[in-house]
């Protein structure tokens, strides 16, 4: 027995963390937000020439085949400085979505446009009506002939004003008819999803759903930045206003986009784990060196055990959460039986604890936790603007307990 | 990362399933409960010992030298882990089989060893630890029980307070001030003593769970011998030091109890409805059951994460404050919920209890755990100096 990240996997973390902080660690958000990505770009490239958008691709498209347990170090690192953009979402979301569903030839150019930097992905899911059910989706795609008609509006698109590209699910028509029936064919066995996650959710308005990809540049896209307390997520609309694609814009099998997504989404939410304990752990290493040295009363604040014992209550949500984060990831990569509520149970519990983590530093800075030159405000924007990022904590419970059998 | 055990840890686990299989005693299976009263609960305890002595599972991770199995850290955590899963009874003289003899085995004398160390593992002779006092409890140093050097024996007079199993105990590991010029760290001595002498008194303390575990004790012109001192005259801290790193799987009971316990809250709560619907499918209830599911196996995985950390470096680190503060807190939590989900039978107790009393017992056992070992307080100052490296409370 062994819990613990390999050499390999904390020599990445390494190079991550080099990386980051010679482009300015928390500065290249901070600059984002000031409305110039160009440090962030450099970042993301210097990311690329570390190999990181290669690690989980398979090597048989020029990936180095290593998994999602490999990336955690990686996004514990980028979550510490809150790095913005898509690496995220083409990496743990994108690359898995492709590498298990793709077409040959999809895999070919998607893959490698990922691992060398050129193809980045935002998910554009959610739409006006703010759900997270794909079952609530209205954003339709159509077959006439050759040619899929797209029409959908996406919004609080992550990273949606710095993808090359973007993954969206909408409803299908019956490929089988040119009717607008939306009754998929709920007999498509091809299935590979055998885990419990499903927990009941499969009634016919899940049917029906196909995922696209669709480049940022192609006519008929129009993506419009929205205003965020975290300016550092690039959150965009984006419409898909009739949008004309050809087959190699179908990812999977037609729709087949649910199941797709269940499988996929938790190596997402694995991810977003991650980084919210990289947060986390920053966020508790500052507070508690701003406790060493902030003297009042004649002491160091960190002294006091109202303030001591606050700190080591997150210390031991973070070593909590961390627990399970890493334990997810693992249990994604190899499959295990427990996958979805390891995963959900981590997302859920990381969640609610980056958030007091987040909240406490600002507290226990007093009024200089409150302003806008400190970064604690950053972080706290940071975990609530990911506490309902493709979910909410309720629903990582009832997916948890879905999966427990409950 | 790896979840698995090696061959021989496997070979280590079936092979004390079996025997526990054979051996748990009679009845024990159904019924789970010790006799109410001594000295039946005592005899029973101490059968119980014996047979594992007798079967070579009293002291996993003794040396073989010493009759024991020579167990690695991780045998000694499934050994911790099978005996939980079948609830088997506690061990009585599991104070001179975790801590004292280890540490007799480590700095004792040649006669100390051959004198006391067998007696610990078979069990023939229980042992105590003579610690707290009632001035002295968090603030262990503060001491005032001394011995005194009269010729070749050694005075002892005052009182040790909250001394699990000192009714029962034969010999207890005491921590005495024999010097107090200096300051309070120094100026102590570990001394082994006999309990059945006319200095010792031992009173049982009626705790709040009724059981009858802990003991006062009080010495009045007690007498020890220059050959049980263990360590040096004044050196007691650092030996009282040396025995706590024998704990060295730390809480491996607790959070294997934790686990234990959840997954029968889980069971419990589908065996109880509420306007007809069980438990398990209210949405409040199952809202904490995850959040108690994410805590339990949060406690466990990061206990794994630690438990790595102690097999790599050879000593477990003071991380085991986290752990046991995660699984303390939580289990007072946990247990407290099963309870409460009883509803308006929750405060039925003992025979009248309404399902069994384990829920009730437990829950009221734990509001101990989070003093015991170093109160929560205690622990949260314990992790904040010495793993964060936030200031030192003041202390005199």
């Amino acid at each position: 027995m062994d819990f613990s990240l390999s050499k390999e996997q904390e020599m990445l973390r390494q190079s991550v963390q080099k990386c980051l902080q010679n482009q300015g660690g928390i500065e290249i958000a901070r600059s984002y937000m000031d409305g110039e990505p160009q440090r962030l770009k450099k970042t993301y490239g210097e990311l690329v020439q570390l190999g990181v958008t290669s690690v989980n691709i398979p090597e048989a498209y020029g990936g180095v085949g290593l998994s999602n347990i490999d990336l955690v170090p990686v996004f514990e690192e980028t979550g510490r400085v809150l790095l913005p953009g898509t690496l995220r979402e083409t990496v743990a979301f994108a690359t898995p979505l492709i590498a298990r569903y793709g077409s040959a030839e999809q895999k070919e150019e998607l893959l490698s446009g990922i691992a060398n930097g050129q193809m980045t992905f935002a998910l554009a899911v959610v739409e006006t009506n703010g759900s997270y059910q794909l079952g609530d989706i209205e954003g339709t795609a159509r077959r006439q002939g050759d040619v899929i008609h797209l029409d959908a509006v996406k919004t609080v698109v992550h990273g949606g004003m710095d993808a090359t590209a973007f993954l969206v699910p909408v409803r299908s028509d019956d490929a089988s008819s040119d009717g607008d029936s939306l009754n998929g064919d709920s007999s498509n066995g091809d299935s590979s999803n055998d885990d419990s996650s499903k927990g009941g959710s499969s009634n016919g308005d899940h049917e029906g759903i196909t995922w696209l990809w669709v480049e940022r540049d192609h006519d008929g896209v129009t993506v419009e930045p929205l205003q965020s307390f975290d300016a550092t997520l690039g959150l965009a609309k984006v419409t898909f206003s009739s949008v004309q694609l050809d087959e190699q814009h179908v990812i999977g099998k037609w729709g087949n986009g649910l199941e797709m997504c269940e499988d996929c989404v938790q190596d997402l939410h694995a991810a977003v784990s991650a980084e919210m304990i990289g947060a986390m752990e920053h966020v508790l290493d500052s507070v508690t060196e701003y406790a060493k040295t902030r003297v009042q009363f004649g002491q160091p604040i960190g002294r006091f055990q109202a303030v001591k014992h606050r700190i080591v209550d997150r210390r031991l949500e973070l070593e909590t959460a961390k627990s399970l984060v890493y334990y997810a990831n693992w249990a994604v990569a190899s499959g295990s039986s427990d996958k979805t509520a390891a995963v959900y149970s981590a997302r859920s519990y990381a969640t609610e604890a980056f958030i007091r983590a987040a909240s406490d530093n600002i507290q226990l800075h007093g009024g200089i936790g409150f302003t806008w030159e400190m970064d604690c405000h950053l972080y706290l924007k940071r975990a609530r603007a990911l506490e309902n990022y493709l979910g909410s904590v309720q629903d990582f419970e009832e997916q948890t307990a879905s999966a427990l059998g409950w | 990362m790896d979840f698995s055990l090696t061959s021989a840890e496997r070979e280590f686990q079936h092979a004390l399933r079996d025997w526990l299989e054979q051996n748990l005693p009679a009845g024990w299976k159904g019924s789970r409960s010790l006799p109410k009263t001594d000295p039946e609960r005592t005899q029973f305890l101490r059968d119980w010992q014996r047979r594992l002595y007798d079967g070579g599972w009293a002291g996993v991770a003794w040396p073989k030298e010493y009759g024991g199995r020579g167990a690695t850290l991780l045998e000694e955590v499934i050994y911790q882990e099978e005996m939980v899963r079948v609830k088997a009874p506690p061990v009585i003289n599991i104070i001179g089989i975790g801590m004292i003899g280890p540490t007799l085995i480590q700095i004792g004398t040649e006669a100390q060893k051959r004198r006391y160390v067998h007696k610990i593992l078979s069990g023939e002779e229980i042992w105590c630890q003579g610690y707290s006092e009632p001035g002295a409890g968090s603030d262990l140093a503060a001491i005032q029980t001394h011995a005194v050097k009269q010729g070749d024996k050694w005075i002892i007079n005052g009182q040790k307070v909250w001394t699990s199993y000192a009714h029962i105990a034969d010999r207890c590991f005491l921590l005495a001030r024999t010097d107090r010029s200096g300051a309070k760290h120094d100026g102590m001595t570990a001394f082994l003593i006999d309990m059945h002498q006319p200095g010792v008194e031992t009173r049982p303390i009626h705790q709040m769970s009724d059981h009858y575990d802990f003991n006062e004790i009080f010495f009045t012109d007690a007498v020890a011998y220059e050959e049980d001192i263990v360590g040096e005259v004044g050196e007691g801290w650092k030996v009282a030091v040396t025995l706590l790193m024998h704990e060295r799987v730390g809480v491996a009971r607790q959070v294997f109890s934790l686990q234990r316990d959840f997954n029968d809250l889980v069971g419990f709560s589908k065996t109880l409805t509420r306007q007809g619907v069980r438990l398990v499918e209210n949405p409040v209830v199952k809202k904490r059951l995850v959040d108690y599911y994410a805590r339990s196996r949060g406690a466990l995985l990061t206990y794994y994460r630690h438990l790595t950390q102690t097999m790599k470096t050879g000593h477990p680190g003071v991380e085991g404050s986290m752990d046991k503060l995660l699984c303390s807190e939580l289990g007072k939590d946990m247990l407290g919920y099963a309870v409460s989900l009883q509803g308006a039978h929750s405060p039925l107790w003992h025979e009248d209890a309404y399902v069994n009393s384990s829920w009730q017992d437990g829950y009221l056992e734990s509001l101990g755990l989070t003093i015991a070992g170093g109160t929560t307080e205690i622990q949260k100052n314990v992790v904040a100096e010495r793993v964060l490296g936030l200031p030192k409370d003041i202390k005199h």
